[in-house]
């Protein structure tokens, strides 16, 4: 008896535990089912904000592109051409300073509500909220007024002439957002906002369940586009990478993104593709490496150039990075043939500009510098460089030539590696500091570096005002602080004819070129694989994720009918 | 007891002030911007200074903490500087996801860790038991993400066997496939167990092999005791001598670690959190301290430190329980 009475405090024990879980459990289960057959694609980290004017991160916006419209869109097959998406028809005046767009009717929100011109004047109001602090409200700087002029039609007045301005209005930068929504909405329903988002997009929001990990997005079934073929897109949070490929290997996800390249030829069965054959593919202009499943193994497989270019800027107000000729002879240590660990399995396109490699403004003109250490070597000792006191390193009036790289630790640092073994061979010495990305960003903001690895993603044409300009030295993206392109800068940057201010950007790039404030490494490559029930898949380096579902189909699901636009 | 408990009551608020004092200033000196995205308009001295102006960080230090202290009272965490959610919403989302890894982890510990210990003390002579020392001494070693990442590597991956999923509580599928009752249930009870196998399994590791070697050494010292011996004189069994003679004597260390429990289960692991996918309070952590977002990183690190402290204050108690002869004043 007395046995049986002490086991009785523990059972119960166990049984409160048990229960508790369960409870537990039982709080993480999603409601409700969602439908017909789903494309999974993989998102290497999670989405928290849904709202385009403040999330911080890329992987947001390869959600909110299809939650989202814009005014127009850039037409894929050429880059200097818009399209109307919820704008139709669009004028802009003579001067440049009035820009007015007729919107298209009969488009509503996916809550139902009809979507008017004063849904896009009030976009711009929200994005200028000092609670949001958002940067769309720096860029959008120019525009003076949004006026109303009917429920279809919206005019922006301008302070001056800005193509910029034009260009980030009708892009992805300005998505429109719904004024019944959020016009009386604090700062909790704009969070709330956030996690359920409304949108006039293509696809509108089911439901983001943490615990599965599975952000769901179902067609749109009164969208006023074109129908995709795919009723219901799940995004599958993978931050890690092992999981992420065992999940796509076991076909709990169709579609992977951002495989190293150590897992991308893993993945590929068919060795008569090297990478020396895919880099080929990848440089003879289109930048798209693409095997359907079938051809070159049992999964789809692709590489493609990405708008995301990597560089190193160097701090051209400190010594010895303020000579034209060290910076020229750094930028001849870079070996453009193979970066990262392997080499001879780099994928990378090497750039010589800040301009998109197959955008109009980009000088092909301007060639990669070769490795050559000698080259360098022999530039250094022109500048009065050299090892007198035959320790191996470049020296001068009693002072070594050392350049410090600070970059964030999390960063890919193959490609400094790769630098610092050349420089050491010249006879520079390069140090590689990796730093948590706080101290990284502040030492970036207070312009405490020798040299700052980085990486940006380029729009189509990029604002040189930002990045080049000297007004942008001291508190904006200038980080080397050049200044020796200001009038060419604020030249293109009036210009409204394209070709014209084409041909500026394209002496800019040459200019940089020339001066080498910024040591340009490569475009990056991104990898992706997707299982053989998906077709249609192709790559569009403009789009915030590199490629649009809407193109395409699964091959188990009944067929669709279009529908009329 | 009552003055005990009153006194201790006191310095556990104390302590926990001035942790929450050290945290708020070390938090407030890290450098780098609120939620700094990835492009250069983000960057832009504007939108930082905004961004500061926002969240009041141009205010002197004291005010910024008296201000946090005043709502924290109220068990008000202010909202998230990244998503705008109030804290206390985004903790009472993720705590759960974190505590169905915990829990179960918990209690393997003791449910494996105090037999195994219990009995390699009482076969501490044989080969096998100095076998299975090293044994857990070698599992120890292993750090936790390296026995995350091999896991999915050999039981996840189809290359191997694909046993268990690589991540996440539960299938996509499962609200379309589950049915609906009794059967939904019992679906969904086994499709979450089946996720949790695995980073349960890295939980379980290392600090199961730490309790087994604890408790094998407090069980040595406690078996050569003389009262175990008068124990075995007296004629009881060998299993009563070890439970209630023995290992009673030896679970001093033992509540010890339990009250480093009671945070963990809160906080989770950043590591399996990471490498499984599961989006838990340790996982929510990390990222608020990489998006210097000031107001989660305080809650988290308020709520752990009090978890703590009750912690030792509980263990404190249950000394009484276990050894009759410690006295509280």
């Amino acid at each position: 008896m007395r046995a049986r009475r002490s086991r009785r405090p523990w059972v119960g024990l166990c049984g409160l535990i048990g229960l508790v879980w369960c409870g537990l459990a039982a709080s993480t289960l999603p409601a409700g089912d969602v439908g017909d057959a789903a494309v999974r694609v993989s998102l290497h980290m999670p989405v928290r904000d849904l709202n385009p004017l403040t999330a911080a991160h890329a992987a947001s916006a390869q959600v909110t592109d299809y939650l989202f419209d814009h005014l127009l869109e850039r037409a894929s097959d050429a880059l200097d051409r818009y399209e109307g998406a919820l704008a139709e028809r669009w004028d802009v005046s003579d001067d440049g300073l009035v820009l007015t767009f007729q919107l298209r009717r009969g488009v509503r929100w996916h809550d139902g509500q009809p979507f008017t011109a004063r849904d896009v004047a009030f976009t711009l109001r929200l994005c200028r909220r000092p609670e949001l602090a958002s940067p769309l409200a720096q860029a959008l700087g120019d525009v003076e007024t949004c006026e109303v002029i009917d429920d279809h039609a919206v005019r922006f007045r301008l302070a001056r002439p800005s193509w910029r301005v034009f260009a980030v209005l009708v892009e992805s930068a300005f998505p429109i957002l719904p004024r019944h929504r959020l016009e009386a909405a604090g700062p909790e329903a704009l969070a709330e906002f956030g996690r359920r988002p409304i949108g006039t997009g293509p696809y509108r929001f089911v439901r983001h369940d943490a615990a599965s990990n599975a952000l769901t997005l179902e067609r749109n079934e009164h969208y006023w586009g074109d129908r995709p073929a795919i009723g219901r897109i799940v995004f599958k949070v993978l931050t890690d990478r092992a999981a992420a490929l065992a999940e796509f290997k076991r076909g709990g996800v169709d579609f992977l993104s951002r495989l190293s390249a150590d897992d991308f030829f893993g993945l590929l069965e068919d060795r008569r593709w090297t990478a020396a054959r895919i880099r080929e593919a990848l440089r003879d202009g289109s930048g798209v490496f693409l095997l359907p499943p079938g051809a070159g193994g049992r999964f789809g497989l692709g590489a493609f150039a990405t708008t995301r270019v990597s560089f190193v800027a160097w701090n051209c107000r400190r010594p010895p990075l303020d000579e034209r000729g060290v910076r020229r002879a750094l930028a001849s240590l870079l070996d453009r043939r193979g970066f990262g660990r392997d080499p001879s399995r780099s994928l990378g396109r090497p750039v010589t500009g800040d301009q998109v490699w197959f955008g109009p403004a980009y000088n092909h003109e301007v060639p990669c510098r070769p490795l050559d250490p000698a080259a360098a070597r022999a530039e250094l000792e022109e500048a009065g460089w050299f090892d007198r006191d035959g320790d191996g390193w470049l020296d001068r009036a009693g002072r070594r030539l050392t350049v410090r790289i600070t970059y964030p630790a999390q960063a890919d640092d193959a490609v400094l590696r790769q630098l610092q073994g050349a420089a050491r061979t010249a006879g520079v010495e390069v140090l590689l500091d990796g730093l948590e990305h706080g101290l990284f960003t502040r030492r970036k903001n207070e312009r405490d570096f020798d040299g700052l690895y980085l990486a940006w993603v380029l729009d189509v044409e990029e604002d040189p005002y930002v990045a080049w300009h000297s007004c942008a030295a001291v508190d904006g993206a200038n980080y080397s602080g050049f200044a020796a392109a200001d009038a060419l800068i604020e030249e293109a940057r009036a210009t409204a004819d394209p070709a014209r201010r084409w041909s500026l950007l394209r002496r800019l790039h040459a200019r940089i070129d020339a001066e080498q404030p910024v040591l340009f490494v490569q475009a990056e490559t991104l990898l992706v694989a997707w299982q053989p029930r998906l077709s249609g898949v192709r790559f569009h380096p403009l789009k915030p994720s590199g490629w649009d579902i809407r193109e395409w189909g699964i091959a188990d699901a009944p067929p669709q009918a279009a529908s009329p636009r | 007891m009552a003055r005990y408990l009153i006194k201790r009551t006191g310095v556990l608020v104390a302590t926990l002030l001035g942790i929450t004092m050290l945290t708020f200033v070390c938090v407030r000196l890290l450098p780098g911007e609120v939620a700094a995205g990835d492009d250069r308009a983000a960057d832009a001295a504007e939108t930082r200074a905004a961004k500061r102006r926002l969240h009041a960080l141009d205010r002197p230090l004291a005010v910024q903490y008296a201000q946090w202290l005043g709502r924290s009272v109220r068990l008000d965490f202010g909202h998230s500087w990244v998503t705008r959610r109030p804290v206390g919403e985004t903790l009472r989302e993720a705590a759960p996801r974190s505590l169905q890894v915990m829990i179960p982890a918990m209690v393997l510990w003791y449910l494996l860790g105090i037999p195994l210990g219990v009995f390699l003390a009482l076969r501490h002579r044989t080969a096998a038991a100095r076998l299975a020392t090293a044994g857990l001494f070698a599992l120890y070693s292993v750090p936790g993400f390296v026995a995350g990442t091999l896991l999915i590597v050999w039981l996840a991956n189809p290359d191997q066997v694909a046993w268990f999923p690589a991540s996440g509580l539960q299938s996509d599928t499962l609200a379309d496939t589950a049915g609906s009752g009794l059967r939904a249930t019992w679906r969904f009870l086994l499709d979450r167990v089946w996720h949790l196998a695995l980073p349960v399994a890295c939980m379980v590791y290392a600090t199961t092999a730490y309790l087994a070697e604890q408790t094998r050494v407090s069980m040595l010292d406690s078996l050569s005791a003389p009262w175990v011996r008068t124990a075995r004189s007296k004629g009881l069994s060998e299993f009563r001598v070890v439970t209630r003679h023995a290992l009673r004597n030896a679970a001093i260390p033992l509540v010890t670690l339990a009250a480093l429990a009671l945070p963990a289960a809160f906080t989770g692991s950043v590591f399996i959190e990471r490498i499984f996918s599961i989006q838990g309070i340790g996982w929510a952590l990390v990222q608020a301290v990489e998006e210097r977002d000031h107001p989660v990183v305080m809650a988290i690190t308020t709520i752990a430190a009090g978890l703590t402290l009750l912690g030792i204050l509980l263990s404190d108690l249950l000394y009484t329980a276990v050894d009759p002869r410690i006295e509280l004043r």
